[in-house]
């Protein structure tokens, strides 16, 4: 007996021992992995993409410009009386009342102001500061979010310190989800026991896990409701709580915690939920909002306000009735609190979509900041999108291919391989507005605007004219728009090969004017031209106008027989737009740490590419294309707005171009199929119109702005049919620009000749 | 006496050694848990503390970082606001507004600011003269004298287009010709402060600039010293 009690006691203490070690080893490995998982951030913060931020200033027309579509995206909340919290606005017969979002910057946020906004007809004339009184000349809406970096997790989540949270808010979580969070050690058994009762009395079933509980169950366990789970998760709550003070195990679970569904994407923490309820910062909610978030914790789609306004109603009553009873606010909070209407922001506001354009700026940072990874690591990117431009851009993208397959059956046919880009820049900053790579970046995610390497045809020519202008100037008689040049059939011999450019149609005009040249888009003309200037120059100005390639020293150049993409085709065309500086074409704007520390700014680089005066002598032709040569079905369509542009289009209609610019917006369109198989349309058939309605929309509500020559140039009336001084008698003139010192003195001959 | 009052008879001893293996098994698993759990071994200062980022090592960079050493204005530049004339247009106004408010912030180092600023002015009113000198100043702050003499010439250009004060125009000629000075074209230059001066006579920046020009320069004073 004693024997066998030995033995018995041997193996019950070899048993206690081994449990020991067994235990021992599983709570250091239960604690390693709170530790590491919270050393290494317990969760993956995605980088952000933002928009530009829209500024209001005079002559704005806010219909136009979509300043009530942008509010409504940014969630600010239409109200009928006076806006007293953020978020808010209210239209007045002649202007908006708005109380504006700050928003954070490094180092000086941009505060948060009331602003009343005065209008004539839509447009603004006036902004005045209501509480100071003060004239406001500027105004900025916070940047819109574009994307999320790494969305395929489905999670948003931003960060809060405890300190940024209302302790009135705190309480109403404590109050509602755990009491007595500050006495226990991470496993409550009062709480375990009043949840047992509770359940086995047939009462309301209640759960027994504690803040801490709840927290290191979203972080590291499954959602499956069993015993088996239970026990680590009581270890896993007393080792959290043994390694952490109670203050930060609350702000972690402030962050983790539940709270609804956007789609597809899980609202985490109470920042989020703040903004996906209310669209306002934790900070700023009223009580009675902050206890229905409090409320929907336990079942935040079952209580979802979007979806079951009543319900909301309930939990939140409950959750103030709690925090009355155990004196967190008075009766007075209580029944002011509890008779606020439940008033929630719409669920869903379409973002703007920009994908193409998000991946873009993605592969730019991670190229520019290789160590940073954007998924995990919660960086802002602050870009140059505007975000009322690219929902344009997308939008009559889309329309104009689908007009085009409708107008010619034989394109409808290979319906869904027809394809375009379309790139939008702002030629003094060189800032990207708008971007589309495609017509589906589902089905496609090549970028055509960017990686696409297409023949830009006669988009060209303007290259040409203005190698010619340039290097002319010192020549015994410069070129200028009124240089009569020779249409006609024409041979250029290299390196013992000839080369025969043909005109459209193969039809000549004989002599012509530099300027009809490049308005008809004159093949024979142009050659000629580029041969007597020779190819050096154009490559030069090709290069410095923005072309990031190697360019071919062949004759066939100057009609465009190089491949290029629709974003160097835009750089060419915003540096003449901006007066001959070339600007690198930019799409992020600012980079942001998660602390919200300036990590990089991008400032515009610059370069002289051209004079200015060379660069409005090529506007001003480029002008007379929209007006009368081949882009005139601009105005045919309704754009009334000074502008210049130029059509493409290569052989047997591959590629259809059209590149042109405001003095504010440059835009370039292609349109053509990835396999290069001809389209058998032209520039003006196929892009032009998709180049118009994006300028109408995009230009639409802001101030008119004209192209305005440089201080070397003169304007002089001329015939230009002879391109001469023009006289009395001459039945058409016009008005052309001439560097000063090379405008024409002798009158025309033809027309005031008296023989 | 039952059979089963003998296994009630029995069973204490066993109950008895079953919670004694019991209790030595939970005390040893308590201690282990105790001893294994590691109180506030290394707290950290804040849970949710961002995911440490790795050091930020940047590619070559086409681009300038706004927060580099950069040189103090080596003069006050002039102020748009007070130079808009009665009857601009509000765009006009805009600009100098911003532009007013881009060098408060360059006076307060807060160049990434005051550049976005004045971008923001250029896009209210591209003809606006005011940020195309701003920028011309901050990137001569940063040494980039050729984009500082594109954002220069435009400036003057602008300026120059009529009415602006006289001053305007001379301060946008004095930063061309700083443009020019710091490029090493000296004669450009001093051709720039001399139009300043010939188009503002008060314009003192420009005086003192044609007066450094006039200095010698070190390596023309002393060119043998390097052999």
């Amino acid at each position: 007996m004693r024997r066998s009690f030995k033995i018995l006691a041997a193996t019950a203490a070899t048993a206690s021992l081994a449990g020991a070690v067994w235990t021992h080893s599983w709570v250091q490995t239960l604690d390693k992995r709170v530790s590491q998982t919270f050393s290494d951030g317990p969760w993956d913060l995605p980088s952000r993409i933002y928009a530009s931020p829209f500024l209001v200033h005079d002559e704005i027309a806010l219909e136009e410009t979509s300043f009530f579509e942008r509010l409504a995206r940014l969630r600010y909340r239409e109200v009928q009386h006076l806006p007293t919290r953020r978020g808010e606005f209210r239209r007045l017969t002649n202007g908006v009342e708005i109380f504006l979002r700050g928003f954070p910057y490094p180092r000086k946020p941009v505060p948060h102001r009331r602003l009343r906004i005065d209008t004539v007809d839509g447009t603004v004339t006036r902004m005045v500061d209501w509480q100071s009184g003060d004239r406001v000349y500027v105004a900025e809406l916070e940047p819109e979010l574009l994307a999320s970096v790494g969305e395929a997790h489905w999670q948003q989540r931003r960060l809060v310190s405890l300190a940024e949270v209302p302790p009135r808010f705190v309480n109403a979580i404590l109050t509602s989800e755990d009491r007595r969070f500050y006495s226990h050690y991470g496993v409550d058994p009062r709480g375990i026991a009043r949840a047992i009762v509770a359940n086995l009395t047939g009462g309301k079933r209640q759960g027994g896990s504690t803040i801490t509980q709840q927290l290191v169950k979203n972080l590291f366990l499954t959602p499956e409701r069993a015993i088996r789970r239970k026990i680590p998760e009581a270890f896993l709550a007393v080792v959290t709580e043994r390694r952490y003070s109670k203050n930060q195990i609350l702000e972690a679970y402030l962050n983790e915690v539940y709270l609804g569904q956007d789609g597809r994407r899980a609202i985490h923490g109470i920042w989020e939920a703040s903004h996906f309820y209310f669209a306002r910062a934790p900070n700023e909610l009223s009580l009675a909002e902050a206890a229905l978030l409090t409320g929907l914790i336990p079942a935040p789609n079952k209580y979802s306000p979007h979806r079951h306004p009543e319900r909301a109603r309930k939990v939140r009553d409950r959750v103030l009735r709690q925090m009355a009873e155990v004196g967190s606010i008075t009766q007075g909070e209580f029944a002011r609190a509890v008779s606020e209407p439940i008033e929630t922001t719409p669920p869903r506001i379409e973002r703007v979509r920009a994908p193409y354009f998000t991946e873009y700026v993605r592969r730019r940072a991670s190229a520019l900041y290789p160590t940073i990874d954007l998924k995990r690591n919660g960086y802002e990117l602050f870009t140059t999108l505007d975000s009322s431009a690219q929902k344009v851009a997308a939008a009559v993208l889309q329309n104009g291919l689908e007009q085009i397959q409708q107008r010619y059956p034989k394109i409808g046919e290979r319906k869904d391989d027809l394809q375009a880009a379309l790139i939008a820049i702002h030629p003094q900053s060189g800032a990207i507005v708008a971007m589309v790579g495609g017509r589906s970046y589902g089905k496609s995610q090549f970028n055509r605007a960017v990686q696409a390497r297409r023949q830009p045809g006669s988009v060209f020519k303007p290259i040409v004219f203005l190698a010619a202008f340039e290097k002319s100037r010192t020549w015994p008689t410069p070129i200028t728009p009124a240089t009569m040049l020779d249409d006609t059939p024409f041979e250029w011999h290299y390196d013992r090969r000839t080369w025969r450019p043909q005109n459209y149609a193969d039809t000549y005009l004989g002599p012509v004017s530099a300027r009809r040249a490049l308005e008809l888009s004159l093949n024979s003309a142009t050659a000629r031209l580029a041969a007597d200037v020779g190819l050096g120059p154009i490559r030069a100005t090709a290069l410095a106008l923005g072309i990031d390639r190697e360019l071919p020293a062949l004759p066939s150049l100057s009609l465009g027989a190089v491949e290029v993409s629709p974003l160097e085709v835009a750089e060419v065309y915003a540096s003449i737009a901006n007066g001959g500086v070339h600007i690198d074409p930019r799409a992020l704007r600012k980079v942001l740490s998660p602390n919200g520390e300036l990590i990089e700014a991008h400032p515009p680089t610059v370069s002289r590419a051209i004079s200015p005066e060379t660069a409005f002598l090529v506007t001003h032709i480029l002008q007379g294309v929209i007006e009368s040569g081949t882009g005139r079905g601009a105005r045919e369509r309704g754009f009334v707005a000074a502008a210049a542009g130029k059509t493409g289009t290569t052989n047997d209609g591959r590629d259809a171009w059209f590149a042109g610019f405001t003095p504010n917006l440059v835009a370039v369109v292609w349109v053509g199929y990835d396999d290069g198989e001809p389209l058998g349309l032209t520039g003006a058939q196929a892009a032009l119109p998709i180049w118009t309605d994006f300028m109408k929309q995009a230009s639409a509500g802001r101030p008119a702005t004209k192209f305005s020559p440089p201080s070397g140039l003169t304007m002089v009336e001329i015939d230009p049919a002879t391109g001469r001084r023009a006289g009395s008698r001459c039945p058409r003139t016009i008005l052309e620009a001439f560097p000063v010192g090379q405008e024409p003195i002798a009158p025309c001959e033809i027309h005031d000749s008296w023989f | 006496m039952t059979l089963g009052s003998e296994k009630k008879r029995r069973r204490p001893r066993h109950d008895t050694l079953a919670r004694h293996i019991a209790a030595m098994a939970l005390t040893a698993s308590t201690a282990a848990f105790i001893v294994g759990c590691p109180e506030g071994r290394t707290r950290r200062p804040s849970l949710i503390a961002p995911p440490t980022p790795p050091p930020i090592a940047r590619a070559p960079a086409p681009t300038i970082s706004p927060r580099g050493v950069e040189r103090p204005p080596s003069l006050v530049p002039p102020f748009a606001v007070a130079s808009i004339a009665q009857g601009s247009s509000p765009t006009l106004v805009t600009a100098a507004q911003l532009s007013d408010q881009a060098r408060r912030e360059l006076e307060g180092g807060e160049a990434a600011r005051a550049i976005e600023h004045l971008e923001q002015a250029i896009q209210v009113d591209a003809n606006a003269p005011y940020p195309f000198y701003y920028l011309a100043d901050v990137y001569l702050r940063r040494d980039r004298a050729g984009e500082a003499l594109v954002f220069a010439k435009r400036a003057v250009e602008l300026a120059s287009r009529g009415g602006y004060p006289i001053e305007w125009i001379a301060h946008s000629h004095v930063v061309r010709g700083r443009a020019l000075a710091q490029l090493g074209d000296r004669d450009e230059a001093r051709q720039a402060f001399l139009l300043a001066i010939e188009v503002d006579p008060a314009n003192l920046p420009a005086r003192a600039a044609i007066q450094r020009l006039q200095e010698p320069r070190q390596n023309d004073a002393r060119p043998n010293d390097a052999r």
